[in-house]
């Protein structure tokens, strides 16, 4: 009896305990599940196994840089850079992919954007310059490095193997979806049960306070800018691949869905807030709420007005949550 | 003078934050030329009271009067049009201006036919205004807010605040940053204002500056008034009795387990601390408590500051744990075995959006933590800490900013026992702590010091640094000017030191 009342108890503090920490997550997860709802009701169409893969292929591409927003923000940057960072890094890659092979061509593009990701955060941590400011310069630099580089024109004598990126399967499911939640999965552990997680949380909440417990908040702050610049590159080889053809043309915009999705899912400008399923949700309900605009007939034009809708109530209703729990 | 009418009165006045009653009925009045103090526990609702009436906060139900006439602020600036001025605990200076630029922001003073008046004049007018305030405590009018410490931040907030023609004054904690000599200087600053016929509302912790300044004492517990007192004929226990509800054994933080200390922990040697010259050398040993006693200013604070890695020193060696040399960074204190309670808990100490279990780890993990957690083992120890300082907490998954301050500070404090530190450093460790908080915080100190803690202590608190200390090192423009025994220190003779080394 004693044992079920103690088991009862753990059992209640688990529970509140899930709900204080995912409060925003849970509501954001039943704005989506409802968006679904009406939309199938609307239109069926929107669930039949087609449209879901087309959601998939959309989604992917920005849900893979918004892993790296996410960390960003969490130390209470900013990542402007990301579709910059996105086509210099395929264009180069691109362009010694035919001479070099596939594996070659495929290393550079993800160094190429690790080593631009690497720069931001050096400048962010070392040279403590505003993140705003280096990834615009960055931001700027890397696009018209793009255009530069390739001469303003698509790559498009791509080895066949480059295909399997896009393409290919294994075990029956696309290579891409594997990377994907593979990548959330990794990136929710390390942000949840890692050392370098947890103090991502501590510098975007205090930096001074993070430093004077004995964290090297410099060293910490490289890792989000880094890793979202080798998460650029890796998205946008899945992305060309699947399309077979590189545009130095690709990735503006990035910035502002990839952020877009991480305030959606709960996390806080000012750094210190968040979490990788809050940006997942945030990202597919981008990603529902275009396609279903268009799958019910709705004029392009609207979207930008339903997008910037869903952030703002976020926004408010991340407040409403926040004051009622006071 | 005999008042018929009071200039402020407050009757039924209610407050609720949420669920919680931070006010619940309160009847208020204050005569012109009155010094009222207003005490209490931390969230006894002195300081939401304060800030009602000046129009800071709006009150749920209640009536307020001023001269007899029913008011209703809805601003500060609605208060001050009435006469009723408030210093507020947070700062509302602009950190890139100039003290004068502060001090003149939004006073007609300031202004020459809508113009900003010549650099030069409003700086002559602030020098004037910080004399005229018995301020002068070398406050460059002309240096940026930013480039000031705490205290001066605090001294330049109540100057301005105080310049304002207003009939009744209401100061928010306003000594809570400052030291001794600047504290003296604002209690003869209120002194001059009830001369001059005006009305102050002091609401703090310091019960020395309660009798040696208010005309009636306010006392406020959980939301209700506890009555009025007068302070020539009541006693210090008597009040303490009212504000936190129980008589408060005074024996209890004042007897300390004084015990032989054993080796040395930290040995400072020639130690030369940014912004001075001096060479401080000093010892602290297994099963003590040094304490560091000085004036605001004294670089006291700095000092511990090198010690602890966070402002690196110029030359000397710190000997701790083993290494010997300059510290250069808290993570290579904190590997020494060094721990550090800074003085501003929110800004430096806390991470308020953390959970109360991510902060309690933070430095267990810089100092010990492999890649991955151990998610079993972080709990147990972050519940063992939270037992053993008895942490009030609802979970340890709650966001440690809505703790009250006593219990913020133990979780800094459980945060760096869990790092197991050889040397603690303490930083004004009380500051905004209530009454009974603090008697709890000294008996976890005490406890942790018979079991051989190195203790080194900064504290402005008089009475804390005596009942506290084994030695006590007295600073005086960044210089270690004596060191005191337990049985030597007294409050007259560290004064002797500070005040003949800062006039010379």
């Amino acid at each position: 009896m004693t044992a079920t009342v103690a088991e009862q108890r753990t059992s209640r503090s688990g529970w509140s305990k899930f709900v204080a920490t995912y409060r925003i997550e849970a509501a954001m997860l039943g704005a989506l599940v409802l968006l679904a709802v009406v939309l199938t009701i609307i239109e069926p169409r929107f669930l039949s196994s087609s449209n879901m893969q087309n959601i998939l292929s959309q989604v992917m591409v920005l849900g893979i840089i918004a892993i790296g927003q996410t960390l960003v923000v969490l130390t209470g940057g900013i990542d402007l850079s990301v579709g910059g960072i996105a086509a210099v890094s395929i264009v180069v890659g691109g362009l010694v992919m035919p001479s070099a092979g596939v594996l070659v061509g495929v290393s550079v593009m993800l160094l190429v954007g690790l080593l631009a990701g690497l720069v931001n955060g050096i400048l962010v941590a070392y040279v403590k310059l505003a993140p705003f400011i280096v990834t615009l310069g960055m931001m700027s630099i890397t696009a018209s490095l793009a255009y530069v580089l390739s001469d303003g024109r698509s790559i498009f004598n791509l080895p066949d193997a480059f295909a399997f990126f896009g393409k290919g399967n294994i075990a029956g499911i696309k290579f891409y979806v594997i990377v994907f939640v593979v990548l959330y999965v990794a990136a929710h552990f390390f942000l949840t049960r890692s050392k370098p997680g947890r103090f991502i949380y501590a510098i975007g909440s205090n930096p001074e306070a993070a430093r004077l417990s004995g964290i090297r908040v410099s060293f910490y702050q490289v890792i989000p800018y880094a890793v979202t610049g080798l998460l650029c590159a890796l998205a946008m080889t899945i992305e060309s691949s699947r399309l077979g053809t590189i545009d130095p043309n690709t990735g503006s915009g990035f910035e502002l869905t990839t952020i877009a999705a991480v305030v959606i899912g709960g996390a806080s400008l000012m750094g210190g807030k968040g979490s990788v399923l809050g940006t997942l949700i945030g990202i597919f309900l981008i990603g529902v709420l275009q396609n279903g605009l268009n799958i019910i007939g709705v004029n392009a034009f609207w979207q930008g007005t339903a997008l910037g809708t869903v952030i703002i109530l976020a926004v408010v209703l991340d407040r409403v949550v926040r004051v009622r729990k006071r | 003078m005999t008042v018929n009418i009071p200039l402020l009165e407050a009757s039924g006045i209610q407050k609720s934050y949420g669920a919680t009653r931070a006010l619940a009925g309160v009847n208020f009045d204050i005569g012109r030329g009155e010094v009222v103090a207003l005490v209490g526990e931390n969230g006894a609702g002195k300081s939401t009271l304060g800030k009602i009436l000046a129009g800071a906060t709006e009150m749920d139900e209640g009536t307020v009067s001023v001269n007899g006439k029913p008011v209703s602020f809805r601003s500060t600036k609605d208060a001050l049009d009435h006469g009723v001025a408030i210093v507020l605990q947070e700062f509302n200076l602009i950190p890139e201006m100039t003290v004068a630029e502060n001090l003149f922001l939004t006073r007609p003073s300031g202004y020459r036919w809508g113009w900003w008046k010549s650099r030069k004049s409003q700086v002559d007018q602030a020098s004037h205004a910080i004399a005229d305030a018995y301020m002068d405590f070398g406050i460059d009018p002309e240096a940026l807010v930013s480039e000031l410490s705490v205290a001066q931040q605090q001294i330049v907030e109540i100057i301005r605040s105080l310049s304002v023609d207003a009939q009744l004054f209401i100061l928010d904690e306003p000594s809570a940053a400052l030291g001794r000599r600047e504290t003296d200087s604002l209690l003869q600053l209120i002194r001059r204002l009830r001369e001059d016929g005006r009305s102050v509302i002091i609401v703090t912790h310091r019960l020395d500056e309660v009798y040696a300044v208010a005309d009636r004492i306010f006392v406020l517990r959980d939301g209700v008034a506890r009555g009025e007192f007068d302070p020539a004929t009541t006693s210090t226990d008597d009040l303490i009795a009212a504000m936190v509800g129980r008589a408060l054994d005074k024996e209890m933080h004042e007897a300390r387990t004084i015990q032989v200390p054993g080796e040395a922990v930290l040995t400072v040697d020639k130690l030369v601390v940014q912004g001075t010259s001096s060479e401080c050398s000093f010892q602290v040993r297994r099963g003590e408590i040094v304490g560091v006693a000085g004036l605001v200013g004294s670089g006291r604070t700095e000092l511990i500051r090198a010690i602890f890695g966070a402002d690196p020193a110029i030359s000397g060696t710190v000997t701790l744990g083993g290494t010997s040399g300059v510290i250069r960074s808290p993570l290579a204190a904190v590997r020494a075995g060094a721990a550090m309670v800074s003085e501003d808990r929110k800004t430096l100490g806390l991470h308020t959006a953390l959970t109360i279990h991510d902060n309690v780890v933070l430095s267990y993990l810089a100092k010990h933590g492999k890649f991955w957690l151990n998610r079993k083992k972080l709990d147990a120890d972050v519940a063992r800490q939270v037992d053993d300082l008895r942490i009030k907490i609802g979970g340890s998954w709650l966001e440690a900013g809505v703790l009250s301050g006593g219990n913020q500070q133990k979780v800094v404090l459980a945060k760096w026992l869990l790092s197991k530190p050889d040397l603690l450093i303490l930083d004004e460790p009380t500051r905004g702590i209530d009454v009974g908080a603090r008697a709890e915080f000294y008996r976890v100190v005490d406890d942790l010091v018979a079991q051989g803690m190195a203790v080194l202590m900064v504290s402005s608190e008089m009475p804390e640094v005596l009942a506290l200390s084994d030695r006590v090192l007295v600073m005086s423009k960044g210089a270690i000017v004596t060191e005191l025994t337990r049985e030597e220190a007294t409050e007259e003779r560290i004064l002797s030191f500070t005040e003949v080394m800062a006039t010379a």
